[in-house]
């Protein structure tokens, strides 16, 4: 048992999953840092007080950066700077051990200044340095273009376990929060989760009220969201029994049959884009799509990835004005 | 030769070791994603069983110690992840008025879905400010009264004849049927900044 453990965490892959989950996420990442300073929230989040709320306003030890450099706004934007630029490094792959080991270490910094933070500031400390310890410059990164003009062989073979460590993660984060669930995500509350979420004002992306009328789609929605983030734990055996067409007797036929895997996955990703669309949670919604990639194997991304080729392809060859 | 058998030698140990390491994060989240028993459901636990309930948070807390600055280390807090816990019942809506010296009364500045009043609207809705000022059930964040001193001094800087600055929330009802809140004027999270305070 303990040598097939061993294995499993020994175990090599193509490079796509990780490379695509390097793009979006810190991609998602990139576009939120800029978009505090495009509304120009870097002294309010992390200057100190008088000009800045940073420390959280309470009682902790100065941070470490911000003990050698001192406090002050110019620190607060250059800690900002320096995780904007090592995002942006980390999305393109350019020197990614060291850009990725920046990226964790400022947003580490920007955290110590500013402790506040919601679900998906938690998550990004987690992924940040599972990515930094991953091959995901391996394919679609600066790293990887380099070493071609080198005349190096590709890495066609990375270490897979970063990827089944993000893989676990979105599970439990996803069967964690339905664990937590009040009444009004179940039938004693008669599913009118969703419906109260858009009518609360702080998270209502439209007025409250508006979507009144779809009110019983809302309340299907809250089922679905129930169901998806319940049956989480069983996306391993979903995804298991997909890979494999001689396993898993009549059950393995079932899921086959009925796609389960690929049911359990659109459903997560319309809980998302639903979210994204109705709810104002920032990056939330992108950040975790962006996350998907670590569900799919390297083989199914580079398919997806040669169709949208192959479809972008033949849209740019048509002949303009016969359309 | 023999560096060859060296090198696998200590391959071979790495592999122990990841995939110890591996282990050990994994039952690391697993303790750490322990959620405390809600006291409803530990009444109706059996007597015995309801004691090793009760204990949860402080096992986890023990076995967690001695990793805690490593996780410390890298803000990572929890993996008890608890996103919209509850909805429905009373919520809050975040209001920022300003008043002059021979004004009695406050003029509404900034009102959450008010676009009639949007005051550095962008700002004060950007994500990361968002978690400074939203109220969950067990409060507001201990950075709400910097964010509210923040917002005073751009509003004397924007509006030379204000003297005080009210930041507060609304408490409003969610109403049944995705319909919306109805308003309460019952308000929470009160703070006032003179002008006179923020001078240096």
């Amino acid at each position: 048992v303990i040598e097939r453990w061993v294995a499993l965490w020994d175990r090599r892959e193509a490079p796509q999953s990780l490379a695509l989950v390097r793009i979006l996420f810190v991609g998602a990442l990139l576009v939120d840092l800029l978009s505090s300073g495009a509304h120009g929230a870097v002294f309010l989040l992390w200057a100190p007080p008088p000009l800045g709320a940073a420390f959280g306003g309470v009682e902790v030890p100065s941070p470490l950066l911000t003990a050698w450099f001192g406090s002050s706004a110019t620190t607060a934007v250059l800690l900002w700077a320096a995780a904007v630029l090592a995002s942006a490094l980390v999305v393109c792959g350019v020197a990614y051990r060291f850009t990725s080991s920046v990226l964790v270490v400022a947003m580490i910094a920007l955290a110590e200044n500013q402790p506040v933070g919601d679900g998906i500031d938690q998550l990004i400390y987690i992924v940040l340095p599972l990515l930094a310890c991953s091959r995901a410059d391996a394919c679609w990164s600066f790293d990887a273009w380099y070493r071609a003009r080198r005349g190096r062989p590709p890495e066609t073979a990375i270490p897979a376990w970063p990827r089944y460590l993000l893989f676990v993660q979105l599970v439990w984060l996803y069967f964690s929060v339905a664990r937590h669930r009040n009444a009004t995500w179940g039938p004693l509350g008669g599913f009118s989760a969703v419906g109260n979420v858009l009518g609360d004002p702080h998270f209502a992306r439209f007025a409250p009220g508006t979507l009144a009328l779809l009110d019983p789609l809302l309340r299907v929605s809250t089922v679905c969201t129930m169901i998806f983030e319940v049956s989480a734990p069983l996306a391993p055996l979903w995804t298991w029994l997909d890979r494999r067409p001689s396993r898993g007797g009549r059950l393995g036929d079932f899921v086959r049959r009925a796609r389960l895997r690929w049911a359990w996955l659109a459903l997560g990703a319309s809980l998302h884009l639903g979210i994204a669309v109705t709810m104002r949670l920032g990056i939330f919604p992108f950040a975790m799509l962006a996350l998907y990639p670590a569900l799919l194997f390297p083989d199914e991304i580079a398919r997806g990835v040669a169709r949208l080729s192959a479809f972008a392809a033949s849209v740019s060859t048509k002949d303009p004005v016969s359309n | 030769m023999i560096l060859s058998v060296q090198v696998r030698a200590v391959g071979s140990v790495w592999r122990y070791l990841r995939a110890g390491g591996i282990t050990l994060l994994l039952l690391l989240g697993f303790v750490g994603g322990w959620q405390p028993i809600a006291p409803n459901v530990l009444a109706k636990l059996p007597a015995r069983l309801g004691a090793l309930a009760k204990r949860v948070p402080e096992v986890a807390t023990v076995l967690l110690r001695p990793f805690a600055g490593v996780a410390g280390f890298f803000r990572i807090t929890s993996e008890d992840w608890a996103l919209f816990r509850g909805t429905g019942g009373v919520r809050h809506r975040l209001w920022i008025e300003a008043r002059g010296p021979r004004h009695r009364s406050f003029v509404l500045l900034y009102r959450v879905h008010d676009p009639e009043h949007a005051y550095r609207k962008s700002t004060i809705e950007d994500r990361r400010v968002f978690n400074l000022w939203n109220a969950h059930n067990w409060g507001v964040s201990a950075a709400y009264p910097h964010f509210a001193r923040w917002v005073a001094a751009r509003i004397f800087e924007d509006y030379p004849h204000f003297r005080e600055v009210r930041v507060r929330e609304e408490q409003v009802t969610i109403r049944a049927a995705s319909q919306g809140f109805t308003e309460t004027g019952q308000f929470d999270y009160e703070r006032v900044v003179r002008r006179d305070e923020l001078r240096p």
